[in-house]
């Protein structure tokens, strides 16, 4: 008898298991259409806004007992604003979070109310779905107007979620973002007696000095000249890039990326200065002034080649610096100096990628409380503004604090220190702290000699001396940032082909790098790539552009 | 060749005991016990086969309902049951490229040598290991060569990139005897050299255990009946150790066919970049990049029943010539 119990019992806790994992009923995240109404710029009873979430790095860094959706910012969100940020679907890298969304669409779950989408395909399939709103009026009449001069300098950003005249989302706080600098070991160029290139002779001779001239001094030929990331782009945009030898070349049309040149759309891998440069490249590969593993090292790997002394130039954003400087302590003598780009071979700077926003906003389209979502984004942008509750930064302790009455935000001078500072405008929805400072505003008045008295001067005004240089470089330089002038979702040639194309392209290029397929392999690339579906792409992007640059969204907004 | 005729018996006997323990529940199946009061009599082993039965249907016949996706434009918010029919489209796409043709070549080619490797070593090294008599070194080995296998391919890659790099270890260690340095993953001769030999590094040792056990398992008699017969050791291995491990190997190789499609995605993923695409691009990193990043899931379910086909096929075809040949059943 007592076996038989044991048998019943056992097959009961095994079929609990395996039924447990499929609890078909959905459970309620808590009704978002609760009706608080607005008193003295707070919500009374308190209302929450639920929304998704891509893991950003504060998880599990979080200080103070503090959690994904209790923590020093939604307090302040439910003390101050009487609104609950609520986190109901989390996904962990882009691709997972991707496709937790996408699998929302099928209504396994509730889809949030605040949706950050940072993959234009997939904001396509959200405005398809009908399952988003459309807040051309929301935008109108909710939105404060401190953020609609901002929305204002940006029309384009809204292309990606235009469709039939309708707007279903905006950019996450658009700012064009700081462009690429070129940091160089300033005590490799003083002992070769070389000066800092500014045009591409000067920078091949800079590279062969550092590669053949023993710039370390130690005797062993192994250093060489020029460090980047061949792996996933020629065009990474933030660091290990290489972008500027094909610019050098091919002036405003960038690798990977369209170029409106006279109103068409054109797509710059294919464009014939990209064999120059090509030829360029494959010529210092032969000899050694380039990061021999190029090919298989992603933008990150590449830096410890530079961080290791072994190469003498990288290019990167400037807070590049910060990831590099270990060189100075790792090599007795080291210093980094930032430098602009090299100007290109027509006299003319050479041109980089430039990065609007990191996503778009949209909404669940049975989310009634945008005026409230208006209300904290607005708050948000408060630290940029350095004003209201966050003059300085967004939590005392956390991201910023007051030691001995000055104002510090050097973590590990704070009055309980921190390893790394705390990303408190990354707790809510915004990915990163909103910022209107450009590519480096703050930094380029604080070298003309404003008083650092505003918080985000202050900030500014902490960072490395080498680093604000490099920001002062990038704000000046701010011309030749190009924003890739096709943003919308893949077309429908680009769904089934898009792959083969730029698996092409990348195979091609590193081989000719590498001196693996002759120079002429490219004119036989771009007639395969234009056959291959390249044509047919080409003419549905620009009539996606023709499209969306006709309908003006932007008055209907009210913002023009 | 005069030992030979003794062995044969002795490999004989061996399919004799088998054909006689698998003989057994034959007979007792000829009873035919109604399936009711067998149930009754029997219930709670049945109660207790009741889960796992469950979690099968479940969580593998359950999801095979989404194969359909395969044959429409598949939307997530549309549906299976919304979304349009586009009959054999994606299967066309598969093989409409020159790259997706080549990645099924890389793919055929790859998963072929892994397997007949996969087999030939671990049998090797664990007729080898037997005969290691030393308790302890045998016993290390069999663990340290096991260890890989636990390791994430995220993991084995990072460090391969560093060990393989040009400045890695290995390069030393070659420079050292004045050779240049290879590059390893980035040349499309070495790439899939290097594929291969890695993935046999890593999970040999799962295949030798399995086969440990087997050698451990032969009964002591036919080494005692071959040593009168004056067998070396050698002609040991060859007609005791080797036939009494053949329906354990046959088993292994059927069911591994089944992956003749399955290159190792973990791997290779983390492994390639464009220089090696010619020969290391295989479907499923060829896939994910085309199809699964954009969202495309009928496009990746295609290929998936695809992939399944063909194992099956080729599995039920193994099936059938262990059978004919070997005269061995699985099932």
């Amino acid at each position: 008898m007592l076996k038989k119990t044991g048998v019943l019992l056992s097959s009961a806790i095994l079929m609990a298991g395996v039924l447990s994992g499929c609890n078909l009923v959905s459970k309620d995240t808590g009704s978002s259409a609760s009706e608080g109404t607005l008193k003295d710029g707070k919500y009374d009873p308190p209302i929450t806004i639920t929304i998704a979430k891509q893991l950003d790095e504060n998880a599990g860094k979080y200080i103070n007992g503090e959690s994904l959706n209790d923590n020093v910012l939604t307090r302040w969100g439910e003390d101050k604003l009487g609104i609950k940020i609520e986190t109901t679907l989390l996904g962990g890298d882009a691709g997972s979070y991707n496709t937790k969304l996408r699998l929302a669409l099928t209504g396994s779950e509730k889809l949030p109310d605040v949706l950050p989408v940072y993959d234009t395909a997939l904001a396509s399939d959200l405005i398809q779905s009908g399952l988003v709103k459309d807040i051309t009026e929301d935008v109108k009449t909710f939105m404060p107007d401190r953020l609609k001069d901002i929305y204002k300098q940006y029309p384009g950003t809204f292309n990606p979620v235009i469709k039939d005249g309708k707007v279903y989302g905006m950019a996450i706080s658009p700012n064009l973002t700081e462009g690429q600098v070129m940091l160089i070991r300033q005590d490799w160029l003083d002992k070769l007696k070389l000066k800092a290139p500014t045009n591409i002779e000067e920078f091949e001779q800079v590279i062969a000095a550092f590669t053949n001239d023993d710039p370390d001094g130690n005797g062993k030929p192994d250093t060489y000249g020029f460090d980047f990331s061949g792996k996933d782009s020629y065009n990474t945009g933030w660091v290990s890039d290489s972008v500027m030898i094909f610019s050098a070349f091919a002036g405003k049309s960038l690798p990977g990326q369209w170029l409106n040149e006279d109103g068409k759309l054109a797509y710059g891998s294919v464009k014939p200065g990209m064999k120059d440069a090509l030829a360029k490249l494959r010529d210092w590969y032969a000899k050694g002034y380039l990061n021999k593993e190029l090919a298989t090292q992603g933008a990150w790997d590449a830096l410890a080649d530079f961080t290791q002394g072994k190469a003498g130039i990288i290019i990167g954003r400037p807070w590049l610096y910060g990831s590099v400087k270990d060189v100075e302590k790792n090599v007795q003598g080291a210093t980094i100096k930032i430098y602009p780009t090299i100007s290109g071979i027509s006299g003319d700077k050479t041109y980089q990628s430039g990065q609007l926003n990191d996503g778009v906003f949209m909404f669940n389209k049975d989310f009634t409380n945008m005026g409230a979502f208006f209300l904290y984004y607005d708050k948000l942008y408060d630290a940029a503004f350095g004003t209201g509750d966050f003059k300085y930064g967004y939590a005392q302790g956390y991201d910023y604090d007051i030691v001995n009455d000055e104002v510090t935000f050097d973590s590990t001078k704070f009055n309980k220190p921190l390893d790394v500072v705390q990303g408190v405008g990354k707790m809510s929805f915004t990915k990163n702290s909103p910022s209107v400072d450009g590519t480096g505003k703050s930094f380029y008045e604080l070298a003309q000699g404003a008083e650092p008295t505003t918080g985000v001067l202050m900030r500014a005004n902490a960072a490395d001396q080498t680093m604000k240089e490099g920001y002062v470089i990038s704000y000046e330089n701010s011309d030749v940032l190009l924003p890739n002038a096709f943003n919308g979702p893949p077309t429908k040639t680009m769904q089934s082909s898009w792959a083969q194309l730029t698996t092409m392209e990348k195979e091609t290029y590193t081989k000719i790098i590498y001196g693996k397929e002759p120079l002429e392999a490219f004119d036989d690339f771009v007639k395969q790539w234009h056959d291959k579906g390249g044509t047919q792409i080409a003419e549905e992007v620009n009539a996606w552009y023709k499209n969306a640059s006709e309908v003006d969204v932007m008055s209907q907004m009210g913002m023009k | 060749m005069k030992m030979s005729k003794g062995v044969t018996t002795i490999a004989e006997l061996t399919k004799r005991r088998t054909r006689r323990v698998q003989a057994k529940p034959v007979v007792e199946r000829g009873k035919k016990t109604p399936w009711n009061k067998e149930i009754r009599k029997n219930w709670p082993l049945y109660l207790l086969c009741l889960p796992a039965l469950a979690c099968v249907l479940i969580f593998s016949y359950g999801p095979m309902g989404g194969l359909v996706m395969a044959f429409q434009d598949y939307k997530p918010w549309l549906g299976i049951t919304g979304s349009s029919w586009i009959g054999l489209d994606n299967f066309a796409r598969i093989f409409e490229y020159e790259e997706s043709m080549q990645a099924i070549m890389n793919t055929l080619i790859i998963a072929v040598i892994k397997i007949v490797a996969g087999i030939i070593v671990p049998v090797v090294m664990a007729i080898l290991l037997s005969e290691i008599r030393h308790m302890g070194i045998k016993k290390s080995i069999q663990t340290l060569v096991y260890l890989p296998h636990f390791l994430s391919w995220v993991t084995i890659a990072g460090i391969m990139i560093d060990v393989l790099g040009l400045d890695g270890g290995v390069n030393h260690m070659l420079g050292a005897f004045g050779i240049e340095p290879i590059f390893f993953l980035g040349d499309p001769e070495l790439f899939r050299p290097t594929i291969i030999i890695s993935d046999l590094w890593k999970n040999f040792g799962f295949g030798m255990i399995v086969y440990l056990a087997v050698i451990t398992g032969i009964d002591p008699s036919y080494y005692e009946a071959a040593e009168i017969d004056g067998a070396t050791r050698r002609q040991q291995i060859v007609h005791v150790t080797l036939p009494s491990m053949m329906p354990m190997i046959i088993v292994i190789s059927t069911l591994s066919l089944g992956n003749i499609l399955d290159a190792g995605f973990d791997q290779i993923f983390n492994l390639y970049n464009p220089l090696v695409y010619s020969t290391g691009d295989i479907i499923d990193t060829y896939v994910y990049r085309s199809s699964l990043l954009n969202g495309q899931y009928g496009f990746g379910t295609a290929v998936g029943l695809f992939k399944s086909g063909i194992s099956l096929i080729l599995i039920v075809i193994a099936y059938r010539i262990a059978y004919k040949v070997a005269n061995y059943r699985i099932f």
